[in-house]
């Protein structure tokens, strides 16, 4: 099942990738939306998968215990040829990184020979810009300039892992991704209210009109009678009910309020204010996707590294 | 009857007080968000400064007759850093100023890093290219800054300008805010010499 949706998409991609061959922050595939464990981009099949498995591994790792959302991004080109602005525009287009702003960047642009690590606000004391030359300097560039990608970014991404698991000072509590239960939640909420809202309403309709004697619901309103003011701003009404199947004839009390006919009290309009009050919020988006991750509202400064290589 | 007339009477009024009271609020939201937005700008370009000293010493220690370029870096930088604006007060001038001052120092430490390039042991030392890691980050942490004090003015300019709220912003002393131009020498092309 899921690999019959998920054929046509990549076939999709795949397609689109080779039709477009230079890519903008709004074209690149990013595959952690579908599978939230899946943090490399590689639309142009540049890593091996067994190097892309690795470093999805490690980010897993990371995100889990230090709650950084990475994208690691290796194509062939990108529009401009200029890593560092495709990079922040992705970044700040895409809100990776949660609250704290601990989203993370890799890029490399292998036709345009550059290269870019970009950190999210939240990150620059844990990596800062230097940390991220020098791992650039040692892991990354040597590499790049022999084509070897798939060690490039799996030593990088090792590395940046390494400095970023030691910072004691960055807590995976604070930044938890609680994104999928938290649109969970309400749903569920909001589910249970209409299972529990719709019997109520349709039993106290049927009890309405239910004849006290027999017990079968044919009982017709044959007259009503407004009478004295009950409470203040109530007016007291006093139905007559009669039943056909049993001949018993009786009498109702209710109160309504004194609105001049607004239309407010009884058991409908709630409900329908509720239907009302809920589709105009929207959902957002956020279903759909059985596994996918959500990039949590986190930005970029313009912190990190990178260059040519 | 009457008691209803005063009613409406009242609700109306209280209407545009609510109203009124909206839009206020949403103002100074508008214009807290672009002194943020400033303290940020002035927060990289210091940031920038106090890269100068570190960055001056290390391609001291490497390209010692270059004492032209690094006294003008070290200069700019005075210079520059004795003008700051207080966030509640950009008026154009001041801003123009600061940007001016703030070129000069982007000016001659373009011209320091160009004259690096002769001196290949300071290209290889990692101390020097960490600086300039971070030189680079400072940059584009300026440029970024720069963009989002730019949009908060906007977004800012364009609510106070529309209506009804241009009726407001003037007896409040709301007033349109100035933004960053791009850089004087930016627009032009470099120069590029072979000799």
């Amino acid at each position: 099942m899921k690999k019959r949706i998920l054929f046509p998409l990549l076939a999709f991609f795949g397609l689109q990738g080779a039709k477009a061959g230079i890519y903008t922050p709004e074209s690149l595939p990013i595959p952690y939306l579908k599978d939230k464990n899946h943090y490399v981009s590689n639309p142009d099949r540049l890593l091996s998968a067994s190097a892309e498995a690795r470093i999805n591994t490690l980010l897993q790792r990371l995100e889990k215990e230090k709650g950084v959302q990475t994208l690691v991004a290796i194509v062939e080109n990108v529009e401009g040829g200029d890593c560092y602005e495709f990079a922040i525009t992705l970044g700040n287009k895409l809100k990776i990184g949660n609250r704290n702003n601990t989203g993370l960047i890799i890029l490399v642009v292998a036709k345009d020979r550059c290269y870019q690590i970009l950190t999210g606000e939240g990150l620059e004391g844990t990596l800062p810009d230097a940390i991220c030359r020098r791992i650039e300097n040692r892991e990354m560039v040597p590499h790049l300039k022999n084509g070897n990608w798939d060690a490039a970014l799996t030593r990088t991404v090792e590395a940046v892992c390494a400095t970023i698991l030691k910072d004691e000072s960055l807590l995976s509590s604070g930044t938890k991704v609680v994104a999928p239960r938290d649109l969970r939640t309400p749903a569920l909420v909001f589910l249970g209210m209409l299972l529990f809202l719709v019997p109520l309403s349709w039993y106290w309709s049927r009890r309405k009109n239910a004849c006290p004697r027999c017990g079968k619901h044919h009982v017709k309103r044959t007259g009503t009678t407004r009478s004295v003011r009950s409470r203040k701003g109530f007016i007291r009404y006093t139905d007559t009910y009669h039943c056909p199947d049993c001949g018993h004839t009786y009498t109702r009390h209710r109160d309504e309020p004194n609105d001049h006919g607004t239309g407010f009290g009884g058991f409908y309009p709630p409900l329908g204010g509720f239907f009302g009050s809920r589709r105009g919020g929207g959902f957002g988006g956020g279903f759909g996707g059985g596994g996918g991750g959500i990039f949590g509202g986190g930005s970029f400064g313009g912190g990190g590294s990178g260059g040519k290589f | 009857m009457n008691m209803k007339t005063i009613t409406y009477w009242l609700s109306g009024v209280l209407t545009i007080l609510l109203l009124n009271s909206c839009s206020y609020n949403s103002m100074v939201e508008k214009d807290e968000a672009v002194s943020k937005a400033w303290s940020n700008v002035e927060t990289q370009y210091q940031r920038r400064a106090d890269l100068i000293p570190n960055l001056v010493n290390t391609v001291k220690g490497y390209a010692k007759h270059e004492n032209a370029t690094l006294e003008a870096v070290i200069a700019a930088r005075s210079r520059a850093t004795q003008i700051t604006i207080d966030p509640n007060n950009l008026t154009p001038e001041k801003i123009t100023e600061y940007q001016r001052a703030q070129g000069e120092i982007s000016n001659a430490l373009g011209k320091l890093l160009a004259i690096t390039e002769n001196y290949p042991d300071l290209k290889a030392n990692e101390n020097f290219s960490e600086l300039q890691a971070q030189l680079e980050g400072t940059e584009n942490r300026i440029t970024e800054a720069r963009k989002r004090f730019n949009d908060a003015v906007q977004d800012y300019n364009t609510y106070i300008r529309s209506f009804p709220n241009n009726l407001f912003a003037g007896i409040f002393g709301f007033s349109r805010k100035e933004n960053f131009k791009a850089d004087a020498g930016a627009s032009n092309a470099p120069n590029v010499q072979f000799d």
